[in-house]
């Protein structure tokens, strides 16, 4: 009964893919949507069930490999962080399904697309429900495949097909990091399973601490209780512990798009608005966040890998905001901004929030996907236009649109009371109370203060880009063709549904499950994440939540930096243009920044892959292959031998007296021979 | 040699009598004992005792291969050839399967290398009479001298085995025990000969060559089981006859294994024509075999058994596409394929699945036996092997992908060839390749039901 929505989202695949076209356009998108409708009213339930009346579900279905071993089985494990994030994934899901119903209404394979967005939501299903790691890996691959497939599809589009290309390449360095990963874990306890590896955990550090303090004492080696297989596991039982660390950090930047790994998510914009707002925004990139979440006890447990996190985490966010100003793609701006708020959910699982983390998660889950959606709304209305330049003036023609974006957009700045407020504020808040368990280690504290600079710089330019959009699209004089406004499609009430629901949450989510999640010692999490907050005392509280200035000043940044931009981009846009485009550096500057901090592609990337294609076809295949193989083996031997045959035809001239020469020379060599050996 | 205007259809009935046969011989495989089953003695001719036999390993290889000669001859229905034509390519396709059967099923190391070596024959002919490029006969004459060269030191170490133990049972050969240093000449015989049809880096240029010229029927058959023999040889007799030498040697094959998936997926990726990749793409997942098989790991062990088992499925349903994409356009350069889906949309999903189980996505056989092996490499802590295999993983997804996109992707070049999309026969010949596929991937444990004793009896008792 737990399962349902995953039968369910599998058997909308299966029906859709094989038998829609036995159907209606419209008859198959309102199938899918209704069935993913009621696996979302069962993660409803779920939820009250898994999380308010707290008795978490571990199903056990079948065994997938079983050498003895080696054992793995079927197995679906529902507590409150799968229950939140099934809220989640569903109703993003029901809502894109819904939205795609219309926007997709003329796309001669609207069947196709709304299979494929039930079968995103199967695997995503399978990742979040998953109780050992192998299954999560099932949904992690799964995902990835799924990307490829939807924003590959309109795969007529040449720039379509890289950016799918694209995505799953970096996609799968993540995957491969994950395995090793994984190869690492069954070294160590020889099962993926959650459970036992997260009470291995604790155990095999303890024992590893204990055992280098006193192996500096006693000379001798340390005579265990356990058997020789335990010591040998506690000589590198912190190092793999480590690297298992660092695997996941890596797989979770390739899924995610932390920096590094981060280029594949603004080219992932080529698909159609539904897939950027359930993928992009809410639920695949977010699969990253969620594995450094499940597994918060191995990184509580080993220390040093926060700072990495956190300078991931703080990186990404300062470089996706800083990107997303110079854009002029609505869509991109968007996407650079889901990249700057996942910085902000990594960063928080560095700075041990976790449950921060996932309150962000959830909170931005719904109102990225309702900035996406409205902007395909926007976008599907004037005639698919998505530079923000050549729209303008839209205040008056799409009010729910504007509407829409602004609730977004506050919500997005964590504008007092909206949802995204909470969950900002809060995380950079946990900056301060990290300050004081560091404050002995100078370096540290120092790195600490840098990155905090950078997320507060980052905080403002979301101001800047989100001001940007509001300005560009609605306030300024329209500067486009008069038929578009003539051929103006205004999108029916199916596609207003989504954006109304979601609305509301992005409003109303913030304070609805505040005390649930991020309160002072509520007890939903129930011990599958680590709360610091949970052992209440007074050293955990960072001192600045009690002053009323310092904690109340980035409200006033936000409110103060949202009237200067306005003002900004409404009196001097024109003046702000003719500066970028008369000063040359002001010019570099510009292209620096919209070309994505240029070197990442020029200097990383198209190097990297150029090299690779000349190393392998040079070196690989032309040296070995065409050369020193053949000559050695089947077309070296058979010039060669050619080459002697016909110079030993040469002996043969048929004269006889060259024959009789043959003779004598002969005769006398080997009497000369048997001479010298005689002698 | 036209026997009968329906010998096609004769011997068709017959192979798939002899799959339904299969089907039930499954079910009433012992899964409990680790040794050989169904063992059937002939007794008399020319003086020799032979005995037959099965054991799990060459029971899954024997329904492999009575799984895809149907195939085989299914697809030779709808070729455009003459009727003599396809009588010829079905008997010759016929005696290819017998001799495959045998060859699993002996228990006799004379007899299983007289037929590892008599197969090369109906190939040499397959290869050699199919198509029209000049480049056939060169391809035709490598395959065949490369396996045939490999395989004289393994007839020197024959007559060595019977010289010493008076037979070449394979049961006796088993217990008795070599000792000294020619067990290290035997060894590097042995190795020869199964090291050039697994192709190992070294000789491996024999098999892009036999992939590409090879008819669609021949490329299946090469890949799906030819490539087998190979680690099949090393699992049957290197392993068990010389269980010390081999341990000597272990980490050198499985350092040559590594430079071959590196080497092999880095090659893959300037080819431009797709039967090459996909060759190549053999090779890598091979290699792959060999680094599990000789990292002395139980875990690695078993993946690489299954690994064989589901490439031989994944392979042989890409060379079938391959095939039947060619005999629409009569060329297989990647240049000339774009935007295959706008009206080959039944052919795109298959080979989309068949691309997916190539690449190892979970929930496909291919990712079973990956899992197993990674995690048993990183118990011998072979760090070259780690390096070899992640590398092979992800070169395969960039080539596989890249390739199914410049295909199937875009719109179509030349958009004036009207072809039609794929027939019935065509459809049956995928539908099961890419069923059994997922059936794999997500229900191994009814194939590591009847592996896993089998497994332990070699691993632990066998080779020490």
């Amino acid at each position: 009964m737990y399962l349902f929505p995953l039968y369910i989202t599998l058997i909308s695949f299966v029906l859709s893919f094989f038998f829609g076209r036995l159907i209606n356009n419209l008859y198959a998108g309102i199938l899918t949507s209704i069935f993913v409708f009621s696996g979302f009213l069962m993660s409803l339930f779920i939820f009250y069930e898994v999380v308010i009346c707290q008795s978490p579900v571990l199903i056990n279905c079948i065994s997938w490999i079983n050498i003895g071993v080696f054992e793995l089985s079927w197995a679906f494990y529902f507590d409150s962080l799968t229950a939140s994030m099934l809220i989640v994934v569903l109703g993003i899901s029901l809502c894109a399904h819904v939205y795609s119903i219309e926007y997709m209404l003329h796309d001669t394979h609207q069947i196709k697309f709304m299979s494929y967005l039930s079968l995103f939501t199967l695997f995503m299903l399978i990742l979040v429900t998953s109780s050992n790691f192998i299954i999560l890996f099932v949904g992690w691959e799964g995902v990835g495949i799924c990307s490829y497939l939807l924003i590959n599809f309109w795969h007529t589009r040449v720039g379509a097909n890289k950016s799918a290309i694209m995505a799953m390449f970096v996609n799968k360095i993540g995957d491969i990091s994950l395995l090793l990963g994984f190869a690492c874990i069954y070294y160590l306890i020889s099962t993926f399973d959650f459970s036992i590896f997260f009470l291995s955990i604790t155990s095999i550090v303890n024992v590893a601490h204990i055992f280098e303090r006193y192996s500096r004492l006693v000379n001798t080696t340390l005579v265990f209780v356990l058997n020789n297989n335990l010591l040998y596991i506690v000589d590198n039982a912190l190092l793999l512990l480590f690297l298992i660390g660092l695997f996941f950090i890596v797989g979770a930047v390739g899924k995610s798009a932390q920096i590094g790994l981060h280029t594949w998510l603004p080219e992932a914009m080529e698909g159609p608005t539904p897939v950027s707002s359930l993928i992009h925004a809410a639920t695949m990139v977010t699969a990253g966040i969620f594995l450094i979440i499940r597994t918060n006890i191995l990184f509580q447990m080993i220390g040093d890998l926060f700072i990495i996190i956190i300078a991931l985490g703080s990186v990404t966010a300062f470089m996706g905001s800083t990107i997303g100003i110079f854009q002029a793609d609505i869509k991109k701006i968007i996407a650079y901004s889901t990249c700057s708020q996942l910085g902000y959910m990594f960063l928080a699982c560095g700075l041990s929030g976790y449950e921060f983390s996932i309150y962000h998660l959830v909170n931005h889950a719904f109102f990225k996907a309702l900035l996406f959606l409205v902007g395909g709304y926007i976008i599907h209305a004037i005639n698919n236009e998505q530079d923000i330049r050549k729209m303008g003036g839209l205040l008056r023609i799409l009010p729910f649109a504007y509407i829409g974006i602004v609730i977004g957009s506050l919500s997005l700045l964590g504008f007092p009371f909206f949802s995204g407020f909470f969950s900002k504020e809060k995380i950079i808040e946990l900056f301060f109370s990290m300050y004081e368990n560091v404050f002995s280690n100078v370096y540290y504290f120092n790195s600490l203060i840098f990155f905090q600079m950078l997320v507060n710089i980052a905080v403002t330019f979301t101001v800047l880009y989100s001001i940007k959009i509001v300005v560009y699209v609605f306030f300024l004089k329209y500067v486009n063709n008069k038929k578009v406004l003539i051929n103006l499609h205004f999108s029916s009430f199916v596609t207003i549904i989504p954006l109304f629901l979601l609305s509301i949450l992005s409003i109303c989510s913030g304070y609805f499950l505040e005390d649930m999640m991020v309160g002072f010692s509520t007890d939903i999490w129930n011990g599958s994440i680590y709360r610091a907050l949970n052992e209440f005392d007074m050293s955990n509280i960072n001192y600045f939540e009690f002053n009323y200035l310092s904690s109340k000043l980035p409200v006033y940044s936000i409110v103060y930096f949202i009237v200067l931009f306005i003002i900004l981009f409404y009196t001097c846009g024109s003046l702000l243009y003719y500066v970028k485009v008369m000063y040359p550096w002001v010019h570099n500057f510009y292209i620096f920044f919209n070309k994505k901090y240029l070197f990442f592609n020029k200097n990383i990337f198209y190097p990297i892959i150029n090299n690779t294609f000349r190393f392998s076809y040079n070196s690989m295949y032309l040296f070995f292959d065409k050369g020193i193989i053949e000559i050695i083996g089947p077309f070296g031997m058979v010039k060669s031998i050619n080459k002697v045959v016909v110079s030993n035809i040469k002996l043969q001239t048929g004269l006889v007296y060259h024959y009789f020469g043959f003779i004598v020379l002969s005769i006398l060599f080997f009497i000369f021979i048997v001479t010298a050996y005689v002698n | 040699m036209l026997i009968s205007k329906h010998s096609n259809i004769i011997i068709l009935i017959i192979f798939i009598l002899i799959f339904i046969l299969f089907n039930i011989l499954w079910i009433i495989f012992d899964p409990l004992s680790g040794g050989f089953q169904f063992i059937f003695l002939l007794d008399g001719i020319f003086n020799l005792t032979i005995r037959l036999g099965i054991d799990a390993i060459s029971f899954f290889f024997m329904y492999l291969t009575a799984l895809l000669i149907p195939l085989c001859l299914l697809f030779s229905f709808i070729s455009r050839t003459t009727i003599n034509e396809k009588s010829n390519n079905s008997m010759l396709i016929f005696v290819i399967g017998v001799l495959l059967l045998l060859v699993f099923f002996v228990l006799d190391f004379l007899l299983f290398y007289i037929s590892f070596e008599v197969i090369l024959v109906p190939f040499f002919v397959y290869i050699g009479v199919s198509g029209y490029r000049a480049r056939r006969i060169h391809a035709a004459y490598l395959f065949f001298f490369y396996t045939l060269v490999g395989s004289f030191f393994t007839l020197i170490a024959i007559f060595f085995f019977y010289i010493h133990v008076g037979t070449t049972d394979i049961e006796i050969l088993y217990n008795t025990e070599y000792i000294g240093n020619r067990g290290y000449l035997l060894w590097v015989a042995l190795f020869f000969t199964f090291a050039v049809k697994v192709p190992m880096f070294p000789f491996h240029i024999w098999s892009p060559e036999a992939h590409v010229e090879a008819p669609t029927e021949g490329s299946v058959l090469l890949a799906g089981l030819l490539l087998k023999l190979g680690t099949y040889g090393f699992l049957r007799f290197l392993f068990p006859l010389l269980s010390s030498y081999n341990l000597y040697f272990a980490p050198f094959v499985v350092t040559l294994s590594s430079i071959g998936i590196i080497y092999t997926s880095f090659s893959t990726l300037r080819q431009i024509d797709i039967k090459r990749i996909i060759a190549y793409s053999s090779i890598a997942h091979m290699n792959m075999c060999m680094v599990g098989l000789f990292s002395y790991n139980y875990v690695a062990f078993t993946g690489s058994v299954f690994l064989m088992i589901a490439h031989g499925v994944v392979s042989g349903g890409l060379f079938f596409v391959i095939g039947m994409i060619y005999s629409r356009y009569r060329t297989k350069i990647i240049y000339y394929f774009s935007g295959l889906i706008h009206f080959m949309p039944l052919l795109s999903f298959f080979f989309f699945m068949l691309i997916l189980g190539n690449i190892g996505m979970p929930g496909t056989s291919n990712f079973v036996g990956e899992l197993l092996i990674l995690c048993g490499i990183m118990y011998s802590g072979n760090s070259i092997a780690m390096i070899g295999a992640v590398i092979g993983i992800f070169l395969c997804t960039i080539y596989s992908m890249w390739m199914y996109n410049k295909v199937t992707f875009l719109l179509p070049k030349f958009y004036y060839l009207v072809v039609p999309d794929l027939f019935f026969f065509e459809i049956i010949i995928l539908i099961p390749l890419v069923l059994l596929m997922l059936f794999f991937g997500v229900f191994p444990i009814y194939l590591l039901n009847i592996l896993d004793y089998n497994m332990h009896y070699n691993f632990f008792e066998l080779f020490n």
